[in-house]
């Protein structure tokens, strides 16, 4: 007989389950078909090209002093941190459902194993997309490396944060994913990716920077170049404030409502 | 030992708290006692199974369990379609904390389940009654104390049921059933002792056949 009589501390099963299901997820990414692995970078890369060809063509070379390309691409690889992050972690309770068989596993689990797997992928495809820039000729080399992670660490945690409270409120309502859906598309725009909010007046900088996206989407910028003349409202403070409550928000949820969100 | 007290169970529906499953439950069951559990559809055999393998919380009462417990196999849950026998039951091992004896392990699910090249293939290509054999299979690869079974025995070919059966009278000094399934035969050929679920209580019979006569009697003629 193989197995040992002692029983394992509740954190060696916890870290074992989140071992094995984030190896299991990155399986089930990676090789869901032939070329999952490859949409999975090229997704990004084909993203932030098409908005480069499209800044190309209206002839902004750089967008308070950043290279409009650098630009673009820390700020959208910011912003899918938090968006990604946010979708994958909101979806895994329901999306794993068959795992709850075995009762080492907790939905809470499956929502964590996820957002270490996107934050994962999302740094790999950041280096990525530095590295093929930098062989175009656009110098990537952060001032503040340490702020770049900052912000990238904030946004992931807006999304794990937002992704658990979503995932609790739908599985006791339904209807809610119909309404974020509606609600949350705008993000994209209003969080200043695809235009300088730093551009627009004082009234309405105040107004489109009460989103914490927008924060962590100009830290990230901040971080490249101490030259950058970003958005003056930004404050870290403000993303790790709103990443924290969310957070704590989501966890009690979940711990609260686990059955709920397990029988779903 | 798994010792139940004064267990009661009610799920909550969409208009408020719905009707006892169960209620008042207690009795325990002996390490090395294989018991078959009766009852008609409905009648919260599965919720018990749920709940004696810890993966439902009792609504008041408690369930105590000294050894070692498996998941309960049966139909569906556990495996991902996109993953192959050999990735699903990786992943088993893991979450089980065998991490250093994963090869050895996969041999022996592989031997038992006799899947052949269709263990490197996606489940979502397997059989209802191919994935019920990796299913047991993957459970069989674990030295439970107490394997907990909704009708999983009954899924797979009649050579299958009757090698799962041998393999559980090999172990019958170390491991046990609780099952659940609605053919005799089954029961028998696993279990000495019943238990009837009826009416939201458990009556507990040393006999199987016991059981299952008094089963018979709860049924309208």
């Amino acid at each position: 007989m193989i197995a040992t009589h002692v029983p394992r501390s509740q954190l060696a099963v916890t870290l074992g389950v989140w071992r094995a299901l984030i190896l299991r997820e990155a399986e089930a990414k990676l090789f869901a078909s032939r070329v999952s692995w490859v949409w999975v970078l090229l997704e990004p890369v084909l993203h932030v090209g098409y908005l480069i060809v499209l800044y190309s063509v209206i002839r902004v070379r750089t967008v308070g002093d950043l290279d409009t390309a650098m630009w673009l691409m820390i700020g959208l690889q910011a912003y899918f941190m938090f968006r990604k992050t946010t979708d994958r972690v909101s979806t895994a309770a329901n999306e794993n459902s068959a795992l709850y068989a075995y009762r080492q596993v907790k939905p809470i689990d499956t929502l964590i194993a996820r957002a270490f797997l996107e934050g994962a992928m999302n740094l790999l495809a950041t280096a990525l997309l530095a590295a093929l820039l930098l062989m175009m000729g656009h110098v990537l080399y952060p001032d503040f490396p340490l702020g770049l992670l900052q912000a990238l660490f904030g946004m992931w945690m807006l999304g794990i944060g937002l992704g658990m409270t979503i995932s609790a409120a739908t599985s006791l309502v339904r209807e809610i994913r119909l309404v974020l859906q509606v609600v949350l598309r705008p993000l994209y725009l209003i969080s200043g990716i695809m235009f300088p909010i730093a551009s627009l007046s004082k009234p309405w900088r105040e107004v489109l920077m009460l989103n914490p996206v927008a924060h962590g989407v100009e830290m990230a910028r901040m971080a490249l170049s101490r030259g950058y003349e970003g958005v003056p409202e930004t404050d870290p403070g403000y993303l790790f404030l709103s990443a924290t409550i969310l957070v704590l928000a989501g966890l009690v949820l979940q711990l609260r409502f686990a059955m709920q969100i397990a029988e779903q | 030992m798994i010792t139940v007290r004064n267990l009661y169970k009610r799920y909550r529906t969409a208009h408020g708290a719905g009707r006892w499953v169960l209620e008042d439950l207690s009795f325990s069951i002996p390490q090395r006692l294989s018991v078959g559990i009766v009852g008609a559809n409905g009648a919260g055999k599965s919720t018990l199974l749920r709940i004696l393998a810890g993966l439902d919380k009792p609504t008041r009462g408690e369930v105590e369990r000294t050894c070692r417990v498996s998941w309960p196999l049966g139909f569906g849950g556990g495996l991902q379609g996109t993953l192959t026998g050999r990735q699903n039951a990786k992943f088993v091992c893991r979450i089980h904390g065998h991490e250093a004896d994963i090869p050895e392990r996969l041999a022996r699910i592989q031997d038992f389940a006799m899947l052949g090249a269709a263990f490197d293939e996606p489940i979502r290509t397997y059989s209802t009654g191919m994935a019920a054999r990796l299913r047991f299979a993957i459970s069989l690869a674990f030295d439970f104390d107490i394997y907990i079974s909704d009708e999983a025995t009954s899924a797979g070919d009649a050579a299958f049921r009757q090698r799962a059966a041998d393999e559980f009278r090999r172990r019958a000094n170390e491991a046990s059933v609780i099952m659940v399934s609605h053919d005799p035969g089954t029961l028998r050929k696993f279990c000495t002792a019943g238990l009837l679920i009826s009416g939201g209580k458990a009556h507990w019979f040393d006999k199987l056949d016991d059981a299952l006569q008094a089963y018979k009697e709860t049924v309208p003629q």
